[in-house]
């Protein structure tokens, strides 16, 4: 439960198609780096990696009733294109059984996917840093804190981009059946955002009144329970790595061309 | 999260809602949720989510355990509810609910359809490689989780999993899922290898009748998901409440009838008729002494019919592993002729599966000569690839498609064959087999028996002149092993079909050799010959570090007691017969 699903129901229309179209695109270069004969030996590791990731989530860590999400890990096993491909996997399997919502599957996939990507990268620059000392732990711990609070970050920003447009029915998700069409989230409301210009508000007061929300309280709220997320995963992840390390250190993308 | 009691619905589920077809259902989902998209009030999203909890009756789910499920994404919505707090409860409450039904649409939606169904819709939308890997990830699943538990279970029964050492559990936990995630790459390996085996080619089967409609069960969920988004729309004017009363006595209508029918049953679609098999009736198992009576050359034990053509030659082979480990394969040649049966025994390390591999192309020999059908395997395994079949030791591995028949479908659809032909291939080897009545059937539910039997279909599906069996009496229980070795021999009868098969199982080798090749620890074929032959030397025996048969074991025995009992049998009616002739001979008067 490191990361945040976002469910169904929240978020206006137009960000949720923008996160579906980018996803998609994204989903759509990835899949070419794969294609042909390279294709046929990367499907059954990509499958693997994400069944694997989904293993992760159905395992509870008794007594405390944790799952982990194997995101970053998954990025320095598999790489960056191929973990971005298992976390859309993985996100729409989810969204299958109501563990994070259907409509949201692009949003939700770029923030899992950049997970998957800054993880892969983070760890093997700081792998590279203190290569001397071969240590795995420190990296994968710091890739995961420094991941996870970064993603954590993605998600108040969509939601502090999903406030544009006040006064119409989207404070509750709502879809308003007067207009159906886009909102061109540059016209107006974003500008007025007081998170886009702190001049207009304090930092420390995320609170937008004429909006009637409270960016403050959910992004304190978040980064409380992610927080301790953040720390379970990252001590979750470092004995993994630091396993794998041990008895297939072959199998670690950043090692076999950063080392 | 439980997502194998989900798949446990869908595919075991027989309400009317499991009976809509798959693309019927996905329409009412659509429409479920965008209900969720256009409604903005406690109301509306009360009566949807009322509506799912009647369909999910009808479906005949576990109520509580669904809506359990359904309620996870609460926590989270909660969250993205604070963003919204304004001093009042209605917006926050509104958010939550929004969530908890869409989840609930969709946990109905996957209780009552199996993946591979969904799968195959959804990978239209998709690039092939992500279709294509969804559907691997689903068939992966379920033998990770399986690993898993397995896994769980040895750390809680050596205590490593202790409730009040919080830090050495998780730690424990780790290092389990270190374990799956490092055999995980190597089930990713061994599934590339089954790909190419099976000559993947772009092309994953998908969901079995994913395209057909059911109009008789279809109605119910899409004209609930209509009429609540009609709901929700309507709820945005004044017209709200009267319609919302009026449709809610509809729905609840339309419920009640549902689950009426559902009482009382819904016909069964007629099953269609098996077509006759094209194989000879079993009849028991078969004695194979009456094809090995020679003590010669091997070549000389194969099926009258085609004897004489080498289809398969390894010479003196040596590979070397990643792991640098060394297997030399030198000593006598291996050599099969058409409509020979082989059995390959040997040590655990002997080099058994990199014999099998080298074979399959798999392997390419650092040294030595490999050729199938005159080929070298390794560079042209297309030109034989339809010419053979192969089962591998872990079935689990080697079966991959959604379902029965469309995994026994997979060669000949990736060979390019053309559907009605696929069709009539699939069915006469169902037929051929008896399994047909396995046709729909979600293979990881299968038993470990009919899983080798799906194995098999596939292998034979098109026919093959040259099975290759790693192991495949493995974790069988004697009756499917007596079934098995039944099926083999009357395929080798009818069809001539030419085995390769490695055991450990000596017992059973009379039964199914023609020929016997043994390898001795380190690599190196130590040994050819018929069974009879082999197991009534000892001496050979043991240096392949192979216990002679029971019956040999007993045999020898007697002799040592002094008893002139004679060769040792290789099957039990043998030896009834000579020791019936013992007793005669030893009772008569001199």
């Amino acid at each position: 439960m490191s990361h945040i699903h976002i469910p169904d129901g929240v978020l206006p229309l137009w960000l949720v198609v923008a996160g579906w179209i980018v996803t998609l695109a994204l989903l759509f270069l990835s899949a070419r780096r794969l294609s042909g004969p390279e294709a046929q030996r990367k499907i059954p590791l990509l499958g693997v990696m994400a069944a694997l990731m989904l293993v992760g989530m159905s395992t509870e860590f008794v007594p405390i009733a944790y799952h982990v999400n194997l995101t970053v890990l998954a990025g320095i096993i598999v790489g960056p294109a191929m973990g971005f491909l298992a976390a859309f996997i993985v996100d729409l399997i989810l969204a299958l059984f109501g563990h994070g919502g259907i409509t949201v599957v692009g949003l939700n996939t770029l923030i899992i996917g950049t997970e998957c990507v800054l993880g892969y990268y983070i760890f093997r620059g700081l792998f590279r840093l203190l290569g001397a000392r071969k240590s795995v732990v420190v990296p994968a711990v710091a890739s995961v804190i420094v991941t996870l609070f970064i993603t954590t970050m993605m998600l108040v920003g969509v939601v502090a981009l999903s406030n544009i447009d006040p006064g119409k029915a989207r404070d509750t998700g709502a879809l308003n059946i007067t207009t159906l069409g886009f909102k061109n989230p540059f016209a107006g409301g974003l500008v007025n955002n007081r998170v886009i210009h702190p001049e207009k508000g304090a930092m420390g007061d995320f609170s937008i009144r004429d909006s009637g929300v409270n960016l403050g309280r959910f992004a304190t709220a978040v980064l409380l329970l992610g927080s301790i997320g953040w720390i379970l995963e990252a001590t979750i992840t470092a004995v993994i790595v630091q396993f794998i390390y041990r008895v297939r250190r072959d199998l670690i993308v950043g090692m076999r061309s950063g080392s | 999260m439980d997502i194998a009691a989900l798949d446990r619905w869908a595919v075991q589920g027989q309400s009317r809602i499991h009976r809509a077809s798959p693309a019927g259902k996905i329409a009412a989902t659509l429409l479920f949720v965008a209900c969720v998209a256009v409604a903005r009030d406690m109301l509306t999203l009360l009566t949807l989510y009322g509506v799912l909890a009647t369909l999910v009756v009808v479906a005949r789910l576990p109520l509580r355990r669904t809506l359990a499920i359904a309620a996870y994404p609460a926590l989270f919505a909660a969250l993205f509810a604070l963003s919204q707090w304004n001093g009042q409860w209605a917006t926050p409450v509104v958010i939550v609910l929004k969530a908890m039904g869409a989840a609930l649409a969709m946990v109905l939606l996957v209780s009552s359809t199996p993946y591979p169904q969904l799968f195959a819709i959804i990978g239209r939308a998709l690039p092939r490689v992500v279709a294509d890997a969804l559907l691997m990830t689903y068939r992966s699943f379920f033998m990770l989780l399986e690993s898993m538990d397995h896994l769980v279970t040895a750390l809680r029964l050596r205590g490593g999993l202790l409730r009040g050492r919080p830090m050495r559990t998780i730690r424990n936990l780790s290092i389990a899922l270190g374990v799956l995630l490092v055999r995980s790459i190597d089930l990713g390996q061994r599934l590339y290898e089954v790909l190419t085996l099976r000559g993947y080619a772009g092309r994953f089967p998908a969901g079995g009748n994913w395209k057909k409609l059911a109009p008789a069960y279809d109605g119910l969920p899409i004209i609930a998901g209509l009429v609540l988004l009609v709901i929700a729309i309507v709820s945005q004017t004044g017209l709200w409440s009267p319609t919302l009363a009026l449709t809610s006595l509809l729905l609840s209508g339309v419920g009640f009838v549902g689950s009426v029918v559902e009482r009382h049953g819904v016909r069964e679609p007629a099953s269609p008729r098996h077509p006759a098999s094209t194989l000879p009736p079993a009849s028991g198992v078969w004695q194979a002494d009456h094809h090995v009576e020679d003590e010669g050359d091997p070549f000389d034990h194969v099926h009258p019919e085609a004897q004489g053509e080498i289809i398969a030659h390894v010479s003196c082979i040596r590979h070397t592993y990643s792991d640098a480990t060394t297997v030399s394969l030198c000593g006598l040649d291996f050599a099969v002729t058409a409509a020979q049966r082989v059995v390959v025994l040997g040590p655990n390390g002997s080099g058994k599966s990199t014999l099998l591999y080298h074979l399959l192309g798999l392997l390419r020999p650092d040294e030595g000569l490999v050729r199938l059908f005159g080929h070298d395997p390794a560079q042209h395994w297309s030109a034989v690839r339809e010419r053979v079949g192969v089962v591998l030791q872990n079935v689990d591995e080697q079966i991959l498609a959604p379902t029965v028949y469309d995994d026994i479908a997979f060669s000949p659809r990736n060979y390019g064959r053309s559907e009605s032909e696929v069709k009539a291939l699939v069915e006469k080897v169902m037929s051929d087999m008896n399994i047909t009545h396995l046709r729909d059937k979600v293979p990881h539910y299968l038993s470990g028996g009919e899983k080798r039997k799906v194995a098999l279909a596939g292998a034979l599906v098109l026919e093959p002149e040259l099975l290759i069996m790693d192991e495949p009496f493995e974790g069988l229980d004697p009756k499917s092993r007596d079934e098995l070795i039944a099926l083999l021999n009357r395929l080798h009868e009818a069809k001539h079909v030419s085995f390769i098969m490695t055991t450990h199982e000596v017992e059973i080798v009379p039964q199914l050799a023609d020929s016997v090749y043994m390898l001795v620890q380190g690599g190196g074929i130590a040994e050819r010959g018929t069974p009879r032959r082999l197991f009534s030397h000892a001496d050979v025996l043991a240096r392949s570090n192979i216990e002679p048969p029971v019956l040999a074991r007993l045999f020898d025995t007697l002799r040592d007691c002094g008893l002139e009992v004679g060769e040792p049998p290789l099957t039990v009616d043998e030896a009834a017969e000579q020791l019936v002739a013992w007793a005669s001979s030893a009772v008569s008067p001199r």
